[in-house]
């Protein structure tokens, strides 16, 4: 089963690329597959990770590992479970200073506590002593962006980081991730099923569906001229505030990967499907300038 | 609720029995300070009395000394042993089950060969091989524990290494090692706590099966186990030697028994949520 499958897409220093899709759909095997923390039975059969010039999927382990942390650092999705529940939050990130930084302990702790502050936690010496179960949803994830950004990566991957907590924390959580990027001039890939938080974080979107990319532009490109028919479903089931009537959904649910269907993935669910939709795999075009899209509505322009 | 209930009252007997006789051991000897070693022939073979509370044995000496003295070479020994089987075992079980496939493979394998051979038989092979001393006796009870603290950390241990945290700590770049020491280990804690509390028991009872054997620590330093054999012979006009030793054998391996089962008991829920 092939969990994703002719992917590519580049993200600039200072660039912030969302991947959006529903659960399924291959994002976060996408995401632990660049460092390489993809757990067996998952596989990475071809391809490369090109990071600052060099390729992630070739490097030896001992390079790799000083990227991991230090470079490129990722922010997962329920921060209680990426934290170690035996060990106060505050030694956990100096931990990611001792191990990349070769600071002492103590000074791994200054710099903690200064970490703190900055994720915008109000008292961060308390919170450097307690442990993780005492910290709520929105102040454990400070803590996860506090270990990740400890060593002022260039990339920050971010998978999910706001599904598990409460909507006005999620704005927050952003707005601390948005204010660290200006601050280091961090690279932002943020995985997420949720368009709308897509378009506030990130300059560019690719829409992923059962594996595939099926659309990719930048944010403005995509909402203003959505050219994939799942994408432009996507957008229309994105709850309106003055909006009455019922929420739009998408018919169907995302197809079995042991099974994909024949031709387009998506046909059995679209609108606009034609005859060559449920033989022939359609290949990624430019639709426009800086927008690519995998469908046969969109042969070329 | 009632099943919590029971359990936690053998918890407390397992911990007050075991916590008694430690403290009887340890303190003992200062309190009761008969000389076990005082041979007193006109005296030999004397039931208990109000002078001597377990009798004498077969050269007039104060059981009750002999027994201070032979539960501390008891513990001295089971404890040692349980030390040496938690040495072993535990970072053979984190690495089995941290790295898995063929070093998991090759690990568990060589465990159950050891656990293939009655606790007893293998500690007898052993001191056989090694000769007979306090030493050798640690070692080969401690030899025939390993493998208990090798599986049970190594289920913790397959578990734990698949949880997010575990790949969190991977994709900070921390390396295999750390993550085994640092992040995984004190995980497997509580797991190992009720181990040693269980091994201790059976190591006791083994040690005793090998005195009575005549394998275990050497006169004059026996422990209870070596006493009971000295007794042995003399259980149908002298029953004290051998009986109030043996009673003070079940009293120290019920003791940890039940504490590491109430514990068991008490940590197990919170282990699998």
């Amino acid at each position: 089963m092939k969990a994703v499958e002719g992917l590519s897409f580049d993200v600039d220093k200072d660039d912030s690329l969302a991947i959006v899709g529903e659960s399924g759909c291959g994002k976060t095997t996408v995401a632990l597959s660049i460092l390489r923390i993809l757990r067996p039975p998952g596989r990475i059969i071809s391809g490369q990770a090109l990071f600052e010039g060099t390729d992630l999927l070739t490097m030896p382990p001992s390079e790799l590992r000083r990227i991991r942390g230090e470079k490129i650092g990722m922010i997962f999705q329920q921060p209680q479970a990426y934290l170690n529940p035996v060990l106060k939050s505050g030694p956990q990130i100096a931990e990611v200073l001792e191990i990349h930084r070769g600071h002492n302990h103590h000074k791994a702790m200054e710099e903690t506590v200064s970490l703190l502050r900055e994720v915008g936690i109000p008292s961060p010496e308390e919170t450097a002593r307690r442990y993780p179960f005492e910290l709520s949803g929105g102040m454990a994830q400070r803590v996860i962006i506090a270990m990740a950004l400890a060593c002022s990566p260039s990339l920050i991957i971010a998978d999910e980081p706001t599904s598990a907590l409460d909507v006005t924390v999620q704005a927050q959580i952003l707005e601390t991730i948005r204010k660290l990027r200006e601050r280091y001039q961090t690279s932002l890939v943020l995985i997420t099923h949720d368009l709308s938080l897509a378009a506030a974080a990130c300059a560019k979107i690719i829409v992923m569906y059962a594996g595939r990319l099926v659309e990719a532009g930048d944010t403005d490109a995509i909402f203003k001229n959505p050219k994939h028919p799942y994408t432009q479903l996507l957008i229309a089931s994105i709850p309106r505030i003055h909006s009455t009537g019922e929420l739009a959904g998408i018919a169907g649910s995302p197809p079995n990967l042991v099974n994909p269907p024949t031709g387009c993935r998506f046909h059995p669910r679209c609108p606009h499907v034609m005859d060559i939709c449920k033989s022939v795999d359609p290949e990624l075009t430019a639709a426009e300038a800086g927008h690519i899209v995998a469908c046969h509505l969109h042969k070329g322009v | 609720m009632l099943h919590l209930l029971r359990h936690n009252r053998s918890t407390l007997v397992g911990a007050v029995l075991f916590g008694f006789f430690v403290i009887v051991i340890t303190l003992g000897r200062a309190v009761y300070q008969v000389n076990p070693f005082a041979v007193n022939t006109s005296n030999k073979l004397a039931p208990p009395s109000i002078t001597a509370l377990f009798g004498t044995d077969l050269l007039g000496r104060d059981l009750v000394a002999r027994a201070l003295l032979g539960g501390a070479i008891s513990l001295y020994v089971s404890v040692l042993s349980v030390a040496f089987s938690m040495a072993l075992g535990v970072p053979l079980g984190l690495v089995a089950g941290y790295t898995k496939g063929l070093v998991d493979e090759l690990i568990m394998r060589v465990m159950d060969i050891i656990l293939a051979f009655p606790a007893l038989v293998l500690a007898l092979l052993i001191v056989a091989v090694l000769g007979i001393g306090i030493n050798n006796a640690i070692i080969a009870i401690g030899f025939t524990g390993i493998p208990v603290f090798a599986r049970i950390v190594r289920g913790v241990v397959l578990r734990i290494s698949e949880l997010e945290y575990v790949e969190a700590a991977r994709a900070l770049g921390f390396g295999n090692l750390r993550i085994m020491v640092r992040h995984v280990l004190p995980n497997v804690r509580s797991v190992i706590i009720v181990q040693v509390t269980l091994s201790l028991a059976a190591a006791i009872l083994t040690e005793a099966a090998l005195s009575f054997l005549g394998l275990g620590a050497p006169a004059p330093l026996q422990s209870l186990g070596g006493i009971v054999q000295e007794g042995f012979p003399y259980l149908q006009n002298a029953w004290w030697y051998a009986v109030l030793p043996g009673i003070l054998v079940t009293v120290a391996v019920l003791g940890p028994n039940f504490l590491g089962d109430g514990l068991r008991d008490l940590l197990d829920p919170r282990l699998r949520g």
